[in-house]
């Protein structure tokens, strides 16, 4: 594979052409996969590049006056205020004094050391106010980039987790999907780090090496050669490394969905007595992370234990082996070179630069090995982003895909084929709708009516057969401007915790005060709304407990009617009303929907009654279709349904 | 639990609204926070002790590197000599050894050693300073939150090899005990509260709470026990030391102490700030996690009822927000941090100041300079730790105050003690259940219920009517006590409940919620959650009495089918169905169902009420229902309008009296018939 190649993969990833997870395997991932994984951060950091370049600029010339400023500094304390030397050419211009009389001088007089004592406060004083004040900002900016690099794959992961079917959905646990976009997410903000760490460690690693390699090549090729066992246990224990990493960021992930379920389903835990139940399942869960963790973390420490064990090995013989040259007081290698500095033959000075330089070079190694250590549980975090992204939705725009126009005429289901993993749900469903009507699905609990609307509505991808709006394919359109197009209300009322208001709101951010008004009007949410002490104002909790569940179904029913779409879908719209109000809101919306298209799924047949054609769902087809009429004219599976409803309702009445 | 007997229903919200917090909140709730780490005292002694013991390594350090240097490099013959200061104790039998030996020999030797101290305690170098410590820092990233994972697996080690990994080891077990402790605390407190209390309260905040918040107590553990003991170690050795040798110039001393009170002094007013910061970060972040779980848990209505962008805007915003709450945090730390900077380089100067003319005037050797600011730079260290720890407690106090402030809020009584309880474990009703005069206000003080009288007997159904709001749901969730009246009496069997009687009322009632709640299980195990105990064959029974039976045997894995997230997988209908069989395997006395039917189509219906007719023999089952069907059949009706009971009886007196519930039944009938 070329590099152009691999980059693009690298940013690109792997589709997956469907909705389950590649398994992330810890012990089938290369040096390049991980190299990958970083090169792959590439589109959310560009957005940050030129931020990025400027920091590093920055910091670079904020350590630059640091060390600069340091070294004019120890120049005029140690030469000049202990050993009593003339000053340096560079210290005296910068303080402004005459080289006459400090520079060319054997030595400097009481009262000058005295002076000097100021131009080091002077310059020390420059020094802390430009260097320190650079470098404690540039940590606020660096703060400020690396976040703006994990919004960005935030973003676009959340937005992924939207687009995702509902078939993934189902399948994968809230808490999960929390983590990964909170923890998993944020490993990408390494990659400043990891640029930055490469670089200098090359850099301090090289120099050091030329150095030792200046007094004796043998020495430098030792120091070379340390190389090849760090190597080898990165390579040894990365695996490792990263199955720890992935089990515990696996358990911290399900702890998560351990305490987001429990509080989810706290009244059915309440009334069953479950709570020790639960508590248990949280220790353990809780108990199972921590060790996780732990086992993670002790093969870091074990990891960290042995690069430096195996970094220092060769530092000591370089040094001992450095020591024993001045003792039998041998050349160096670059004999004539290193004279200028005092070092043509080995002796204490000499000892000292080979020693600290090859420290230097091997502390850049093992900061790298150690780097790559901690860089697995990167490639881990950001894996498990990426099993994401890489998913490719069920549901997906053909190529061509263009934006659906308004429904003018009719929507047609033909041989529709569908079936949820085990278990078949529609073998061939075919019916038609019209524009002006409205049209009841009905079918006994579980034939799949919710699951019909939910094809129309691209949420599943129907496996066979075809639907079409005035005669087109559906999957001819983009999945987003039919969902557009369409308004469902929901049969489980789902609330969000902001108010009553905004809850309606949500289905269209930009519709006035007024307009929300009137769509809490069709669906009678006014009649209550006036008795709550905030008004629309009112502040919704979690899952909304404070209405009760008709209260709850009306303002779902005004969600969907404020989106204003050709199609309207009704879920079991009046399960939760009492008649009254079932027949009130029937009757407005009907009045509202007159050149709209009406799905209605109900059991109810006070409410069927309302529709101008019936599909009687059963067994995975359409039984009958027609108007209430034409189904009641000759012996149908609708008709022994409104049977049953009136046998059960006339004994009431009569009973 | 003492403090949680009377459930009057406080907001728990209002008792932690955001305002800033105080200093001697402050204080409390690190003096609280340390009462969480006495059963570790044995525990975190022996860290202490570990980390103290870790400056006697790096004070041996430099002396067998000086064996080198002179025996070696210098071809010195008796460095103990030369040695301007006097050789420690443990330094002499080293030099013993080392003495016959030849070069060579020595460098062997020594480099022996050097390995033996690698691996012993990951330090080794001629100098001192090439030493590992245990490091396990992970990368994390830029927010409060992804910054608690490395706080929740905190170990802390000075030095590295063998006693490295031993001390890192026996931290991080202090650590996960004593964090575990704390969420598991938290999250039996949270099972305990009552359901209203989740009104204002969402999921994410939860989750946050739990998993982000939880963590803060290892720093402030850290800090207070291990970091100022071994600090204070530190300093007595340092200044001893300092005495010692260079007794003519306290004002070096005196200079790095006053780094202790100069920053203490310094970043106080930032403690406040970072108090304040720190909690709207947590806020925010708990915001963020809240919108997460929202789109994810209702991806339904996210898909289907919004329009994409708001809800993805919607959420960038909220991300974006923790994430600049957390720049607050960043900000305070980094103007703190330039406060102790300037501080320590004013007192750089000052002892620059008052040393240099020691130098000048030939009062101290060249030799002197850098052992004195190694010893200055040793005191100041421990100075700023201690002039620091105030404000460097300050965030996760912020944490830990979100922690108690869930501690602290009013929970039921499950547990209440047994003096006071009117109904033992064995109890199990057999008359019935009545209530009094009942009121129920919501916790915001609305009025829900008023002067409600109600009766049901074993061997009863008894059906809750009336229009969509009229309280038929609260009035049912007092029964099982998930809610409590906030007056009026409750009988179980003629005596009256008390408080404490929560486990015993819960142990009768079998509640079928009109929203169902499907755990992340297979089929069997959500319905063996109404009893544990329950043999194949009653699983089974419940199931087919709840008209589910078909569906499941039809699945390829039955029973065992796992259900996912919340269910997703099941229409509505059969999620209730399954939550009825699960009611229905507890086989307790008492039998609720919020609108058993609403999802179910009318053939479906008519068999499980003919089964539930059954199922009343020895029990009380109570409908919530506006399906006349469903009315009817019961042996007493109550029906409900704006909070009261407005009428009462039998189907047939009811109708005969022409009232409410006549009209009911008219309009219902006249239309479907």
């Amino acid at each position: 594979m070329g590099l152009r190649a691999f980059i693009r993969r690298s940013v690109e990833g792997i589709r997956v052409e469907s909705e389950r997870l590649r398994e992330i395997d810890p012990s089938r991932i290369h040096f390049l996969d991980v190299v990958g994984v970083l090169v792959r951060i590439w589109p959310y950091l560009k957005p940050m590049f030129g931020h990025s370049l400027t920091y590093i600029g920055l910091a670079i010339f904020a350590t630059g006056i640091g060390v600069f400023f340091a070294a004019v500094n120890f120049g005029l304390m140690y030469n000049n205020i202990i050993l009593n030397e003339p000053m340096a050419p560079l210290a005296a211009s910068l303080l402004f004094l005459d080289p006459a009389e400090w520079v060319e001088v054997e030595s400097l007089t009481k009262a000058q050391q005295y002076q000097v004592i100021f131009g080091v406060l002077i310059l020390a004083t420059v020094s802390t106010s430009l260097g320190e004040l650079i470098g404690h900002a540039i940590h606020y900016y660096r703060v400020w980039i690396l976040q703006g690099i994990n919004q960005n794959l935030r973003l676009h992961l959340m937005g992924q987790f939207q687009s995702l079917s509902l078939k993934f959905h189902a399948d994968s646990r809230t808490g999960d999907s929390i983590y990964r976009v909170f923890q998993d997410s944020a490993m990408v903000t390494q990659i400043l780090q990891v640029i930055m760490d490469t670089f200098m460690a090359g850099v301090r690693f090289f120099m050091g090496l030329a150095v030792v390699t200046a007094f004796s090549p043998m020495l430098g090729l030792v120091l070379l050669c340390s190389w090849f066992p760090l190597l080898w246990l990165g390579k040894r224990m990365s695996a490792p490394l990263r199955a720890g990493f992935k089990m515990a960021r696996e358990r911290n992930a399900a702890l998560t969905s351990t305490i987001q379920e429990s509080i989810e389903g706290i009244r059915t835990i309440k009334v069953n007595g479950l709570e020790g139940e639960r508590q248990r399942m949280f220790d353990v869960d809780s108990v199972g992370a921590f060790a996780a963790a732990h086992d993670a973390r002790v093969r870091l420490m074990l990891f960290g234990f042995f690069v430096f064990l195996f970094g220092v090995a060769p530092l000591a013989f370089i040094e001992l082996r450095a020591a024993l040259f001045a003792y039998d007081g041998a050349e160096t290698f670059l004999r004539d070179f290193l004279l200028a500095f005092g070092f043509g033959l080995w002796n204490l000075g000499g000892q000292d630069q080979a020693r600290s330089n090859a420290k230097q070079s091997m502390a850049a190694t093992d900061g790298l090995v150690k780097l790559w250590g901690r860089l697995q549980d990167v490639a881990i975090g950001l894996g498990r982003v990426y099993q994401i992204l890489d998913l490719t939705p069920d549901v997906h725009n053909r190529p061509d895909a263009r934006a659906l126009p308004p429904v003018q005429d009719s929507i047609r289901f033909d041989e529709v084929r569908f079936s949820y993993p085990g278990r078949e749900v529609f073998t061939d469903v075919t019916f038609e709708a019209k524009v002006g009507e409205v049209t009841a699905i009905l079918g006994p609990t579980g034939t799949g009516k919710t699951t019909l609307m939910l094809l129309l509505l691209r949420m599943l991808e129907f496996h066979g057969g075809r639907i079409t709006l005035d005669g087109e394919d559906i999957r001819d359109f983009t999945f987003e401007s039919v969902r557009n197009n369409i308004a469902l209300a929901t049969q489980e009322n789902i609330l969000f915790s902001k108010s009553l208001l905004e809850n309606i709101r949500y289905a269209r951010p930009d519709a006035s005060d007024e307009e929300v008004r009137a769509a809490a009007r069709v669906a009678c949410v006014d009649e209550y709304v006036d008795r709550l002490a905030d008004g629309y104002d009112t502040f919704l909790g979690e899952r909304a407990s404070k209405l009760s569940t008709g209260q709850r179904q009306r303002l779902v029913i005004a969600r969907a009617v404020l989106k204003d779409t050709p199609i309207l879908i009704l879920d079991e719209p009046t399960a939760s009303l009492d008649a009254v109000h079932e027949l009130r809101i029937m009757n407005r919306i009907k009045e509202w929907a007159e050149q709209r298209t009406v799905f209605l799924i109900t059991h109810r047949l006070s409410t069927v009654r309302q529709a101008d054609r019936i599909v009687f769902l059963g067994d995975g087809v359409v039984a009958d279709t027609g108007s209430h009429d034409e189904l009641m004219a000759r012996p149908t599976a609708y008709r022994d349904f409104v049977n049953a409803e009136i046998e059960s309702v006339g004994t009431a009445a009569g009973g | 639990m003492a403090e949680a007997a009377i459930p009057q229903q406080a907001p728990a919200r209002a008792a932690e609204a955001p305002e800033t917090i105080t200093s001697g909140e402050a204080l409390r709730i690190i003096g609280r926070a340390m009462r969480y780490t006495f059963v570790f005292r044995f525990d975190l002694a022996v860290k202490a002790a570990a980390q103290m013991t870790s400056i006697f390594w790096i004070l041996v350090l430099p002396w067998p590197a000086k064996v080198v240097i002179d025996y070696i490099v210098l071809r010195d013959s008796d460095p103990s000599a030369t040695v301007e200061s006097i050789p420690p104790f443990f330094f002499k039998p080293l030099l013993a050894m080392v003495e016959p030996l030849s070069a060579y020999e020595t460098v062997f030797f020594m480099g022996a050693l050097f390995l033996l101290m690698v691996v012993l305690a990951g330090a080794y170098g001629t100098d001192g300073a090439q030493r590992s410590s245990t490091e396990t820092e992970l990368a994390q990233g830029q927010d409060t939150a992804t910054k608690s994972e490395n706080d929740a697996n905190n170990m802390h080690s000075l030095v590295g090899g063998l006693f490295g990994l031993f001390e890192a080891l026996w931290h991080i077990r202090i650590t996960h005990r004593l964090n575990h402790r704390l969420r598991s605390e938290l999250f039996g407190r949270f099972n305990a509260h009552r359901v209203t209390d989740f009104n204002d309260r969402s999921i994410g905040d939860v989750v946050y709470r739990g998993m982000y918040d939880t963590p803060s107590i290892s720093n402030i553990i850290f800090n207070l026990w291990v970091g100022p003991a071994t600090s204070a170690v530190n300093l007595a050795t340092t200044i001893l030391m300092m005495f010692l040798v260079f007794r003519n110039i306290p004002v070096v001393v005196w200079c790095a102490l006053a780094v202790a009170p100069l920053s203490f002094a310094g970043v106080l007013y930032f403690a406040r700030l970072m108090r304040r910061q720190g909690t709207l970060a947590r806020e925010a972040g708990s915001v963020t996690t809240a919108t997460i779980e929202e789109e994810m848990a209702n991806v339904m209505a996210v898909q289907g009822v919004g329009s994409g962008k708001e809800d993805h805007a919607r959420f960038a915003a909220a991300s974006a927000d923790s994430f600049k709450r957390f720049r607050g945090v960043v900000l305070v730390n980094v103007l703190s941090g330039f406060t102790t900077t300037v501080i320590g380089v004013c007192m750089i100067f000052l002892v620059f100041y008052f040393l240099a003319p020691e130098f000048i005037e030939g009062r101290l050797a060249p030799g002197d300079w850098w052992v004195i600011w190694g010893y200055f730079g040793a005191i100041a260290a421990s100075s700023v730790y201690l002039g620091r720890l105030w404000f460097s407690l300050q965030e996760n106090v912020t944490g830990m105050r979100r922690v108690f402030a869930i501690l602290d809020a009013p929970v039921e009584a499950l547990e209440g003690d047994r003096e006071r309880q009117e109904f033992d474990d064995a109890f199990a009703l057999t008359e019935g259940v009545r209530l009094e005069g009942v009121d129920y206000d919501y916790p915001d003080g609305t009025r829900a219920l008023t002067g409600i009288d109600f009766e049901g007997r074993i061997g009863q159904m008894v059906a809750l009517a009336g229009p969509t709001g009229a309280g038929k749901s609260t009035l049912a969730y007092l029964i099982p006590a998930l809610l409590t009246p906030t007056s009026g009496r409750y009988y179980l069997d003629g005596r009256q409940l008390t408080p404490f009687d929560l486990a015993a009322v819960r142990r009768q009632v079998a509640f079928v919620f009109q929203e169902t709640s499907i755990f992340n299980d297979t089929i069997e195990g959500n319905i063996r959650m109404g009893r544990r105990g329950a043999t194949d064959e009653e699983v089974r029974e419940a199931a087919r009495i709840a008209g589910v039976a078909d569906f499941i045997d039809g699945l390829d894995e039955g029973y065992d089918t796992h259900l996912g997230r919340a269910g997703a997988k099941l229409s509505v209908g059969q999620k209730q169905r399954i939550a009825i069989a699960r009611a229905l395997v507890s086989n307790k006395p008492i039998l609720i169902l919020d609108e058993p039917t609403a999802a179910l189509d009318p053939q479906t219906e008519n068999r499980l009420m003919a089964n539930l007719r059954e199922a009343r023999e020895g029990r009380l089952v109570i409908v919530i229902a506006h399906r006349l069907s469903t009315i009817r059949s019961a042996d007493r009706i109550y029906f409900l309008d704006d909070g009261e009971v407005v009428e009462s009886g039998t189907h047939a007196e009811l109708v005969s009296a022409g009232g409410t519930y006549a009209t009911f039944v008219e309009l219902q009938s006249g239309r479907t018939a």
